[in-house]
């Protein structure tokens, strides 16, 4: 979902990098010591998911992991996704500079979304919390690629047809990542349930 | 019966009409001709990890207009487009493989006339190419760091909250 250099429009990019300055903000006021180990962990996991190619037909697409972490740090994801993409943009020209704002706000705003649309649910019993994490996965790749098309439309009108249709190019993303996210939080309520969020929607 | 007869020579005048008539029909038969490698530019689009871009959906713009593609199709198996510019000037070529993934490349078309005698394809076209070095070490290097900022925000949160305490 990294959108590359020279795509996109300067009030488009202007736009990315405030939003994205104002999430991050707000996400490095809500993490405390405690969380940032967690918040590490995270980060290095997206920074790394990102690099795993999976074969779809003739293309490949790659994991995202934002829902997963967006339900574990809410707004924390907005500092952790920016480090992660930075570190992306300057090892791997994933993305770009200029657009990091953009991609910023591309992965994180869903995944915040996600932690309070689906946080309240995973708490609770398993019938309810894994198709809930599910959902979490997918919706919060969904809402990307939502996103990313709005971007591409917001810069120029050629590219409207195109992100028509990036919405339904990530429909394997979105199951693969709903799958995933279902199988991590089915394990944190395992061994570790007070990571979910639940009692911590106020803290976040 | 001499109506059934009328019918019968209706039938060939009809054919012997459409067939001299010139109608737009007729010109719809094919036929191809090779074009010279001189008049073909061509492009290879891929990922920074060097995987290619394959099928990924190609719109060339011309410079005489920026806004309606001059062409558009899809990048081979290999990443690799070829169209055959008509105009010198700066020519935009976008890849996108509908996953998010944009990749821009320019080709400056020389003002020399095109289809010329030169053994070399006019233009220069920017690739840009993959990114050299380890990709394991990177990776090393990534989590590294990420690692390593984590470990030092904690170190000073935690310097920062031992001096608020001793205040």
């Amino acid at each position: 979902m990294h959108i590359s250099e020279g795509i996109l429009s300067g009030p488009v990019l202007v736009s990315g990098i405030a939003l994205a300055a104002a999430g991050t903000a707000i996400g490095l006021r809500k993490l405390d010591v405690d969380r940032i180990p967690r918040a590490a962990i995270l980060s290095a996991a997206f920074f790394a998911a990102s690099l795993v190619h999976v074969p779809i037909g003739a293309s490949s697409v790659h994991l995202i992991l934002n829902g997963i972490v967006g339900l574990i740090l809410g707004w924390g994801a907005f500092p952790v996704i920016l480090v992660a993409l930075a570190l992306q943009a300057v090892l791997f020209q994933f993305g770009g500079i200029t657009t990091l704002g953009v991609n910023t706000v591309i992965m994180a705003f869903p995944a915040v979304v996600s932690y309070y649309v689906f946080g309240p649910l995973v708490r609770r019993r398993p019938e309810i919390a894994l198709p809930a994490a599910f959902a979490c996965g997918a919706a919060s790749v969904f809402l990307g690629a939502i996103l990313v098309g709005l971007a591409l439309t917001l810069t120029e009108k050629n590219f409207l047809k195109v992100s028509a249709i990036v919405a339904a190019a990530h429909i394997p993303v979105m199951i693969i990542e709903g799958i995933i996210t279902a199988f991590c939080v089915a394990f944190l309520k395992k061994v570790q349930p007070e990571i979910l969020p639940g009692n911590e929607i106020d803290r976040a | 019966m001499t109506r059934s007869i009328r019918s019968y020579w209706l039938l060939p005048l009809v054919v012997f009409i459409l067939m001299r008539a010139p109608f737009d029909a007729w010109s719809h038969g094919t036929d191809y001709s090779l074009v010279k490698a001189t008049e073909l530019s061509a492009v290879a689009f891929y990922y920074s990890d060097g995987e290619a871009m394959a099928y990924a959906e190609v719109l060339v713009f011309s410079p005489k207009d920026p806004k309606v593609e001059h062409q558009n199709g899809r990048t081979d198996k290999h990443g690799k487009f070829a169209f055959c510019p008509d105009t010198p000037g700066t020519w935009r070529i976008t890849a996108n493989d509908s996953m998010g993934h944009l990749c821009q490349a320019t080709v400056e078309v020389s003002p020399e006339p095109l289809g010329g005698k030169s053994d070399t394809p006019h233009g220069e076209t920017e690739i840009a190419h993959p990114v050299q070095g380890s990709k394991t070490l990177r990776i090393i290097a990534g989590l590294s760091l990420i690692l390593n900022l984590a470990f030092a925000a904690c170190f000073l949160l935690e310097r920062s909250h031992a001096a608020k305490r001793r205040s």
